[in-house]
C-alpha cells in the first residue's frame, strides 16, 4: 500500500477547512453587507400642519436616516411652545440592494401664543457625532369662530376666507368638527345648493388635536374652494355633521374601559347625533374698472417679481442666464409668461417657463420661473429691460405692478469680439426667426420650351411596336431553348440507337471466341449490359445485372438465367479456370442474352 | 455580323416610333404662348386646343391650356387640363403647384372617395416609363437566362433570380398601372353649377348641386345624361355638357370638352 505524502494530506485538509469556513464567511458577508451599503447619515425636520391656531397641537417630526437610534436630540427654536415627549417609529427599505433605515421621533407641540415660529434645527447625537437638521416654520393664528364653544362636548364650525373677496379671487371655506367624547362614523353632509355658488373639495380631510381652555379636542377639518359665478352677498346656511356617540351602558363591568367596551360584549350604547354649524356670510365684489392697467389678465392676490442675471459680466460669445421669478399668493395659474424683447447684438435662447402651484390653508400660492440664455455677440454694455406685471392687490384693493429694475450686462471682448457694432441687419438676424408670409397668389407661368410640345413616345407608338419591343428578348430565349432541347433529344436518340445495336455487337464479339476466351466473353457481356441499359462505364456483378434487368422490364426467369450465366463467367474469370468457355457455354450465353435483349424496354 | 444585322433590324423597327414623335405644330405653340403673355387668354386657349386636336402633344400644352383657362377663371376646365397634363408629365412640380392653386379655388368641399389602393403610386409614373422599365428588364432576364442555359453556374442562378424578382415587380406595377388607367373614370365639373338629379331628366328629383371644378366619377352615359358619383353617398344624373372626363370613356372619341 502506498503511503500518501504528508504535504498532500496537508493540502487536502486546508481545502476542506476552506470549504467549512466559506459558508460562515458568506453568512457574515450577507449580514455585514447592508451595513456597508447603508446610506449616509442625514437628519430632517418637518412640521405638520404648518399653520395652526392658538392651542392647536401640531406634530414636529425629526427623521434620522442612515444610522441607528439617536443618543440625544436637542430641539432648538421651541421657546414659548409646549413640547411633549416624543414617540418613535422606524422604517427600513431596500432599494436596488441599498438599505435605507430611518427612525422618526414625533413630538406633539402646542402654541399658547400667536406668531410665527422657526423650529429647529434639531441637533442629533449619534455615536458621539452631532448632526443638524433643517428648520421649519409654523404660523400660529389667533382663535377663530370656536370662541365660546369650548364647553360643548362636540361642535361644528364653518368659516370663509376671505369674507370680502373679489371676483376671480380664490375663496376657501374651511369646516371643522370638534369632539371630546368617543365618536364614530363622522360624516359631513355637504353643502346645500346655493345659487351662483359651487364648492370643490381641496385635498383630503385631516385630523389633529386641539386644546381649548385646557380641554382636549379631536378635530376633523375639510377645506373647499368656493367658486362664485356672480358678484354679490352670499350666505352659507348651517352645515351639518352626522356622527354616532358611543356611550357606556351603565352596567357594572369588572374590566377597565377599553377592549370590552364594545357592542359585541353589550357594554356600550350608540346614539346617532347631528351637529350644525352657524351660518356663514361673505361677499364677492367686482374688480374696480377704474385704474385697470393695460395688459391686466385677471391676476389677483399679492405678487412680487425678481430678476437676476448671472453672471453680469461675460465675454462676447459666452452665455449669461437671465432668471425672472414671479411669485405670490393668489390665482397663480394666471401668472403670465413674460417675453424678453430683442436685445441688440445678443442672441437670446428662451427656456420653457416653470410654474409651481401650491395650496395651503390660506389658499393657493406659487411661482413661475422664466429663464433666457443671453449670448452677446459684441463687446459693450447691454441693458436688459425691466419687467412689469400688473395685478390686483387684494390687500390694498388697488391695481398694482410687480416690477423689476433694468439690469446691465457688461460684455468683455471675447471670441467674437472682432465683430463690428450691430447693424440693423444684424439686429434682424439676432431676432427670432419668423414664418415667411405669402404676399400674393398666382399660378406659375406657362411652359415655353419645345420639349413641352413634344408628345411622349407612348402617345405615338403603335401597339404592334410595343408588343414587339416587349416580346423581342423572348425570341433569342426561345431559340436557345429550342437548340438546347434539340441537343438533348439528339443525344437521347443516339443512346437509343446504340442500345438497340448492342446485341448485334455483343453477338459479333462472342460468336468467334475460342474456349480459352472466357475473359473476353465476360468483358463483352459487361459492355453489352452497359450499352443496353444506358449505364456509363458500369461494372456490374451478377446480382446487380439481374436487378437492372428486372427493372428494365425483363421477366424474372430470363433475368435469373442471365444471372446464372453471368455468375459462371464471373467465377471462371476470377478463378482463372482456363478453357471453360466451351461452344455450349457460348451458345447458352448468346441465347440468354438474345432472350433478355428482346424484353428490355428502353 | 449576325449580331449587327439583328441590331440593325431592331433599330429599323424602332425608327418609326422615333420619327413619329415631335410632329407638333411649333409655330402654333409659340403664337399661343405669345397670346398668353399678351393677356389674350381666350385666344391662347383656342390655339392650344387647336394643337391638341391636330396631333398628339406633350403634357406642357395641356398645362399651358390649363393656365389659360385659370386666367379666365374657368376653374373646372383648368383642373381638367391640368389632370390631363398630369397623366403625361406626372412629376412636373409647376403642374402640381398650379393644380393645387386651382383646386383651392373650388367652391365645393371634396368628400373622400375610396380609390384603387395603388393609384397614388402608379400615377407618379407614365405608362410609357413603366413600359420601358419592363422592356429593359425583359432584355436582362432573357440574356441571363440564356447564359444560364448553356453555362449553368451559381452566380448566374442568383442573377437570374434577382432580375426575375425585379421583373415580376415591374410587371405587377405595369398591370396595376394598366388597371388604374382602365378604371380611371374621373371627370370634372366644367360648368359654373350643375344639378345632379335622381334620373336622366329635368323632371327628376334634384338631389344636389355641384360647382365648377368639383371632381366626380363618371359611371356611364345615357344619351345626353351622365351618371356621376361625387362620393359614396352622393350620386345621380347630370347633363353631359356640365362635366368632362379626364380620360375618354371606352367607345367615346378622345377630345377636348369645352362645351360649357
Amino acid at each position: 500500500m502506498v503511503k500518501k505524502p504528508a504535504a498532500m494530506k496537508s493540502l487536502r485538509e486546508n481545502i476542506a477547512n476552506a470549504f467549512t469556513i466559506m459558508p460562515i464567511l458568506l453568512i457574515l458577508a450577507f449580514l455585514l453587507a447592508p451595513g456597508l451599503c447603508m446610506a449616509d447619515v442625514s437628519v430632517s425636520l418637518d412640521a405638520s400642519p404648518n399653520r395652526v391656531q392658538t392651542g392647536d397641537v401640531f406634530n414636529l417630526s425629526v427623521t434620522v436616516s442612515g444610522a441607528g437610534s439617536a443618543d440625544d436630540i436637542q430641539l432648538r427654536g421651541t421657546n414659548g411652545l409646549e413640547v411633549g415627549r416624543p414617540g418613535q417609529s422606524s422604517r427600513t427599505s431596500i432599494v436596488n440592494g441599498r438599505i435605507d433605515r430611518s427612525i422618526t421621533y414625533t413630538y406633539g407641540i402646542s402654541a399658547p401664543k400667536t406668531g410665527t415660529y422657526t423650529l429647529g434645527p434639531a441637533i442629533v447625537t449619534i455615536g458621539g457625532k452631532q448632526y443638524g437638521s433643517n428648520t421649519a416654520r409654523v404660523t400660529v393664528d389667533p382663535l377663530g369662530e370656536i370662541k365660546g364653544r369650548e364647553n360643548d362636548a362636540m361642535f361644528f364650525t364653518a368659516e370663509v376666507l376671505p369674507k370680502q373677496a373679489y371676483a376671480g379671487q380664490d375663496i376657501l371655506c374651511r369646516v371643522r368638527f370638534y369632539w371630546s367624547i368617543p365618536l364614530r362614523d363622522i360624516q359631513f353632509e355637504g353643502f346645500p345648493d346655493i345659487e351662483n355658488l359651487e364648492f370643490s373639495q381641496i385635498g383630503d380631510s385631516r385630523q389633529f388635536q386641539k386644546t381649548i381652555n385646557g380641554k382636549a379636542f379631536n378635530v376633523a377639518e375639510l377645506v373647499h374652494q368656493v367658486i362664485p359665478s356672480a358678484t354679490g352677498d352670499y350666505e352659507i346656511p348651517p352645515l351639518a355633521v352626522k356622527a354616532e356617540v358611543i356611550k357606556s351602558s351603565g352596567r357594572p363591568s369588572r374590566f377597565p374601559r377599553g377592549f370590552f367596551d364594545d357592542q359585541f360584549f353589550g357594554n356600550e350604547q350608540v346614539v346617532k347625533t347631528r351637529v350644525l354649524s352657524e351660518p356663514v356670510s361673505f361677499s364677492v365684489k367686482a374688480l374696480p374698472t377704474e385704474g385697470a392697467p393695460g395688459g391686466f389678465n385677471g391676476l389677483i392676490g399679492r405678487f412680487s417679481i425678481q430678476a437676476d442675471l448671472d453672471p453680469k459680466e461675460v465675454k462676447a460669445g459666452d452665455s449669461a442666464t437671465l432668471t425672472v421669478t414671479l411669485s405670490g399668493r393668489g390665482n397663480v395659474q394666471l401668472l403670465p409668461d413674460l417675453d424678453l424683447p430683442p436685445l441688440p447684438g445678443v442672441k437670446v435662447y428662451p427656456s420653457d417657463p416653470q410654474l409651481e402651484d401650491n395650496r395651503d390653508g390660506q389658499g393657493p400660492f406659487g411661482k413661475k420661473t422664466m429663464q433666457w440664455a443671453l449670448v452677446p455677440q459684441t463687446e459693450g454694455d447691454v441693458a436688459v429691460p425691466a419687467f412689469s406685471v400688473p395685478y390686483f392687490n387684494t390687500g390694498t384693493g388697488k391695481y398694482e405692478y410687480a416690477k423689476t429694475r433694468e439690469i446691465n450686462l457688461h460684455v468683455l471682448p471675447g471670441a467674437v469680439h472682432a465683430a463690428p457694432a450691430p447693424t440693423q441687419e444684424m439686429q434682424v438676424n439676432s431676432a427670432s426667426k419668423h414664418r415667411v408670409q405669402m404676399l400674393g397668389e398666382d399660378i406659375l407661368k406657362i411652359h415655353e420650351t419645345p420639349k413641352a410640345v413634344a408628345p411622349g413616345m407612348g402617345q405615338t407608338m403603335p401597339v404592334w411596336l410595343g408588343v414587339l419591343i416587349i416580346g423581342f428578348p423572348f425570341l433569342p430565349l426561345a431559340g436557345a431553348l429550342i437548340i438546347r432541347s434539340g441537343g438533348e433529344k439528339r443525344a437521347q436518340q443516339a443512346g437509343v440507337r446504340a442500345s438497340k445495336k448492342a446485341y448485334a455487337a455483343f453477338a459479333k464479339a462472342v460468336r468467334d471466341l475460342g474456349a480459352d476466351k472466357s475473359v473476353e466473353a465476360f468483358r463483352a457481356l459487361q459492355e453489352y449490359l452497359a450499352l443496353r441499359l444506358g449505364l456509363e462505364a458500369a461494372t456490374l456483378t451478377s446480382h446487380e445485372a439481374e436487378e437492372k434487368m428486372l427493372a428494365a422490364g425483363v421477366d424474372p426467369e430470363s433475368a435469373s438465367r442471365l444471372k446464372q450465366v453471368f455468375s459462371s463467367l464471373e467465377t471462371c474469370v476470377f478463378s482463372q479456370c482456363g478453357s471453360q468457355f466451351s461452344p455450349e457455354v457460348r451458345q447458352e450465353l448468346l441465347d440468354v442474352v438474345r432472350a433478355v435483349d428482346k424484353k428490355v424496354k428502353v | 455580323m449576325k449580331r449587327l444585322l439583328v441590331i440593325a433590324a431592331f433599330m429599323a423597327l424602332m425608327a418609326p416610333a422615333l420619327t413619329w414623335a415631335g410632329e407638333a405644330d411649333h409655330a402654333l405653340f409659340y403664337s399661343a404662348n405669345q397670346a398668353y403673355k399678351e393677356g389674350n387668354f381666350q385666344d391662347a386657349a383656342s390655339r392650344y386646343e387647336e394643337m391638341i386636336a391636330k396631333s398628339p402633344v406633350g403634357g406642357g400644352v395641356y398645362f399651358n391650356l390649363g393656365n389659360a383657362f385659370l386666367k379666365m377663371d374657368r376653374i373646372g376646365l383648368a383642373i381638367l387640363n391640368y389632370e390631363k397634363a398630369r397623366i403625361l408629365t406626372p412629376r412636373d412640380p409647376d403642374l402640381h403647384f398650379n393644380l393645387g392653386f386651382a383646386q383651392d379655388k373650388r367652391l365645393d368641399q371634396i368628400e373622400q372617395e375610396n380609390a384603387f389602393f395603388m393609384s397614388d403610386l402608379v400615377r407618379r409614373f407614365t405608362g410609357m416609363e413603366i413600359f420601358w422599365i419592363v422592356a429593359v428588364l425583359n432584355l436582362f432576364l432573357c440574356f441571363f437566362y440564356i447564359v444560364r442555359l448553356f453555362k449553368p453556374a451559381e452566380w448566374n442562378f442568383y442573377v437570374v433570380m434577382a432580375v426575375g424578382l425585379i421583373w415580376l415587380t415591374a410587371v405587377f406595377f405595369g398591370i396595376a398601372k394598366w388597371y388604374d388607367a382602365s378604371q380611371d373614370h374621373r371627370a370634372v365639373v366644367i360648368a359654373d353649377k350643375i344639378d345632379v338629379r335622381a334620373g336622366p331628366g329635368d323632371n327628376d328629383t334634384l338631389l344636389f348641386q355641384l360647382h365648377d371644378g368639383s371632381p366626380v366619377v363618371l359611371e356611364r352615359r345615357e344619351g345626353d345624361w351622365s351618371l356621376v358619383r361625387f362620393s359614396q353617398e352622393k350620386r345621380g344624373w347630370t347633363p353631359n355638357k356640365g362635366i368632362a372626363a379626364i380620360r375618354p370613356l371606352r367607345n367615346e372619341p378622345a377630345g377636348q370638352n369645352t362645351e360649357a
